[in-house]
C-alpha cells in the first residue's frame, strides 16, 4: 500500500486530472506543479521535493487518491507491487470511449473525463506512508552487526549493508532512526547521532548488548521533525532524504510514529504548515 | 501549576527524551533545539525565546508533558511547589536500573529509556499558562494606588501605582482591578510606564488611593510573551519588546494572587522551521 490517511478532518472529494499523468490509488497529489511560479489546472501526482522544504517547487499536498472513476479497475505493476491506476486522456473521443462511473460532487455523473477521488490532506492530517529503498515495494536493507557491543553503543556493520546512504545523499546527525529486528534489543528504536553507513552511533544506548549477527534497519526519519523525500507520490524513499543541504530535496514533516517491523516499514506523519502556502520563505 | 491544554484536537503520545535533560510535568517541549540550524533527535524542554517571534531559535512547540514512564513518580520542589519530574539517562546500565512502565505507541513496553507522554500542541491548541514574576512559583506583584485620586478612569496618566514587574509596551499589556469600584474589570494599557498607567478605554469608575491592581505583559488578541522555566511559565517580568513568542490570547484571568493565568495559542509561524 502506498499512502493512506489515518487521522484528520479532511474531506473526500472528486477532482479532475491533467489529461496525461498516470494516477495510482494511494498516491499523494498536489495542486501546484513542479515550479513554484507555475500553477496547475488540476491535481497532479506529487513530484519529488526540490530543495530543503521543497523551496524550489512549493508543491502543496492536496490529497491521497482513494478512487478512480473507471467502471472496471485497471491494475499495473509498479516496482514489485500491483497497483490500481488510470491515465488521463484529453480528446473528446478518448473521454467518450471510457467506461466511467461514480463521480460525485461538482462533476456530473455524465462527465466522461478521468476523475480521481481523493482524501484531503490538511496541515493536521496524519498520513501513513511506506518506506521503500529507491523503488516502490523494495523493502529496507537489513543491516547485520559484524562486531559486538556490550554497552549497546556503537556497532560496526558489514560494509555492504548500505542502510540509508545512497549516492548524493548526506546522512544528517540526529535525523535517522535505527530499529532492532533480531537480538536482545529486538523491537527497540534509537535515534542515530552518526553520519556513517556502517558504524552507527546512538545518543541513548540500546539497553542490551549487541551481538554479532543481530539485525537492524535504519530509516532517514525520526519521531518529531524529519526531512523526508517522497518519490512519485507513492513512497518515502529510505535511500534519500534528511539532507539539510538540499542536495536531495526534502519535505519537512512531523513524524508521530515509526513502525519498522519486517514487511511493514512505515511512518505516520503530517506535513509542516509551510507546505500548504505558495508564498513563503 | 505549569502549562496545560485548555482546548484542542491534538493527540496524546509517548516521545523519547534526550538522555540528559530534566523534564517536568506541565512543561512545554519542542522539536527543535535552541538554534534554528541545530536539529534535535528527541523532544526537549522549550528554551526561552530569542528574537522577535523566536527568530533566532525557530523552536517548534511539540506538546506539554503529562506523564512519565516511571513506575514510581518522583517529585522535586521548584519555586516552593512540588513538581513531578524525570531526568534522561544514556547508558544501558542506567536505563536498566530504572523501574519503567506504561509506554505505548511506537515504543514497546520493554524499552527502558526515559519516555515522556505529551499532549500535542497544534496551531489551534489553546494552552493555559500561569504568570509568575521571573521565577516559577513567584506571584506577580500586586499594585496599590498610592497617590492622586483618579476621576478620568485612568485615560489621563496621573494616578500613581506601585511599580509593576515589567516595562509596558503600548497596547500590549493589561491592567486588572483587584480591589476598588472597578474590581473585576480588565483594560488594555497604552503607556510605557511601570507606575502611571494610561488607558485607551477608561475604567468606568473612579480609582482612589488604596485600590489594588495587577498588570501583565499580555492582552486579549496578539501578545508577545516570554516563557521561562524552561517551558514552565509565562514570565510576567519579560517579553513584549525583544525576545518573545507571538501568541493569540483568548482569555486572561488575574483574579487570584499566584494563580494568574492566560489562555493562548501559538501563532502559526512557530510551527514551521523555514520562515521569516
Amino acid at each position: 500500500m502506498a499512502f493512506s490517511v489515518v487521522e484528520g478532518e479532511g474531506r473526500t472529494l472528486w477532482c479532475a486530472t491533467d489529461g496525461s499523468s498516470t494516477y495510482y490509488i494511494g498516491q499523494i497529489v498536489s495542486i501546484v506543479a513542479t515550479t513554484k511560479g507555475m500553477t496547475n489546472g488540476t491535481v497532479v501526482p506529487l513530484d519529488t521535493p526540490h530543495g530543503s522544504a521543497d523551496t524550489t517547487h512549493f508543491e502543496i499536498p492536496f490529497g491521497v487518491v482513494v478512487g478512480i472513476n473507471n467502471r472496471t479497475p485497471t491494475y499495473g505493476t509498479l516496482g514489485s507491487k500491483k497497483v490500481e491506476y488510470a491515465t488521463g486522456v484529453v480528446s473528446s473521443a478518448n473521454q467518450i470511449i471510457r467506461d466511467f462511473t461514480g463521480a460525485e460532487g461538482m462533476y456530473g455523473k455524465g462527465d466522461p473525463q478521468l476523475l480521481v477521488q481523493i482524501a484531503e490532506i490538511t496541515p493536521n492530517t496524519i498520513i501513513r506512508g511506506p518506506f521503500c529503498m529507491s523503488a516502490y515495494g523494495t523493502g529496507l536493507t537489513l543491516q547485520t552487526a559484524t562486531s559486538a557491543s556490550a554497552g549497546g553503543g556503537i556497532v560496526a556493520f558489514a560494509a555492504n549493508s548500505s542502510g540509508v546512504v545512497a549516492a548524493g545523499g548526506t546522512p544528517v546527525t540526529l535525523m535517522r532512526t535505527m530499529y532492532c529486528r533480531s537480538g536482545a534489543n529486538r523491537g527497540i528504536y534509537r535515534v542515530l547521532v552518526d553520519v556513517s553507513a556502517t558504524a552507527p552511533a546512538v545518543t541513548t544506548a540500546f539497553p542490551y548488548g549487541v551481538a554479532i549477527g543481530d539485525t537492524f534497519v535504519t530509516v532517514p526519519a525520526k519521531q518529531g521533525l524529519s526531512y523526508i523525500l517522497i518519490t512519485s507520490g507513492m513512497f518515502i524513499d529510505a535511500a534519500l532524504g534528511q539532507d539539510s543541504s538540499g542536495t536531495n530535496g526534502t519535505f519537512h514533516v512531523i513524524v508521530y510514529r515509526l513502525n519498522l517491523e519486517a514487511d511493514a516499514e512505515w511512518c505516520d506523519f503530517r506535513f509542516l504548515n509551510m507546505h500548504f502556502d505558495n508564498a513563503r520563505a | 501549576m505549569a502549562f496545560q491544554i485548555a482546548e484542542g484536537e491534538g493527540r496524546i503520545f509517548w516521545a523519547a527524551t534526550d538522555g540528559s535533560t530534566t523534564y517536568y510535568k506541565g512543561q512545554i517541549v519542542t522539536y527543535m533545539a535552541a538554534a534554528k540550524a541545530v536539529i534535535n533527535g528527541t523532544v526537549i524542554p522549550l528554551a526561552v525565546p530569542a528574537g522577535a517571534a523566536d527568530t533566532t531559535n525557530f523552536q517548534i512547540p511539540a506538546g506539554i508533558v503529562i506523564g512519565f514512564n516511571r513506575r514510581y513518580p518522583r517529585y522535586v520542589t521548584v519555586g516552593g511547589m512540588q513538581c513531578e519530574y524525570d531526568t534522561g539517562v544514556v547508558t544501558s546500565a542506567d536505563q536498566l536500573a530504572r523501574e519503567w512502565t506504561g509506554a505505548e505507541g511506537m515504543y514497546v513496553k520493554g524499552d527502558p529509556q526515559v519516555l515522556v507522554q505529551i499532549a500535542e500542541i497544534l496551531p489551534t491548541t489553546v494552552i493555559r499558562g500561569t504568570f509568575y514574576n521571573n521565577a516559577y512559583g513567584t506571584a506577580i506583584t500586586e499594585l496599590t494606588h498610592t497617590s492622586v485620586a483618579d476621576t478620568t478612569g485612568m485615560v489621563t496618566a496621573a494616578a500613581t501605582l506601585t511599580a509593576c514587574n515589567f516595562t509596558p509596551v503600548t497596547l500590549l499589556a493589561t491592567i486588572y482591578c483587584r480591589k476598588g469600584t472597578n474590581s473585576g474589570l480588565y483594560r488594555v494599557t497604552a503607556d510605557t510606564s511601570t507606575t502611571v498607567p494610561d488607558l485607551v478605554t477608561g475604567f468606568p469608575y473612579n480609582s482612589i488611593i488604596g485600590d489594588t491592581y495587577v498588570r501583565v505583559p499580555a492582552k486579549q488578541g496578539v501578545s508577545y510573551i516570554y516563557i521561562s522555566g524552561p517551558g514552565l511559565y509565562v514570565n510576567a517580568s519579560l517579553g513584549l519588546a525583544t525576545n518573545y513568542f507571538t501568541v493569540f490570547c483568548t482569555k486572561l484571568n488575574l483574579e487570584t494572587t499566584g494563580k494568574e493565568y492566560m489562555e493562548f495559542r501559538f501563532a502559526n509561524q512557530h510551527f514551521d522551521n523555514v520562515r521569516q
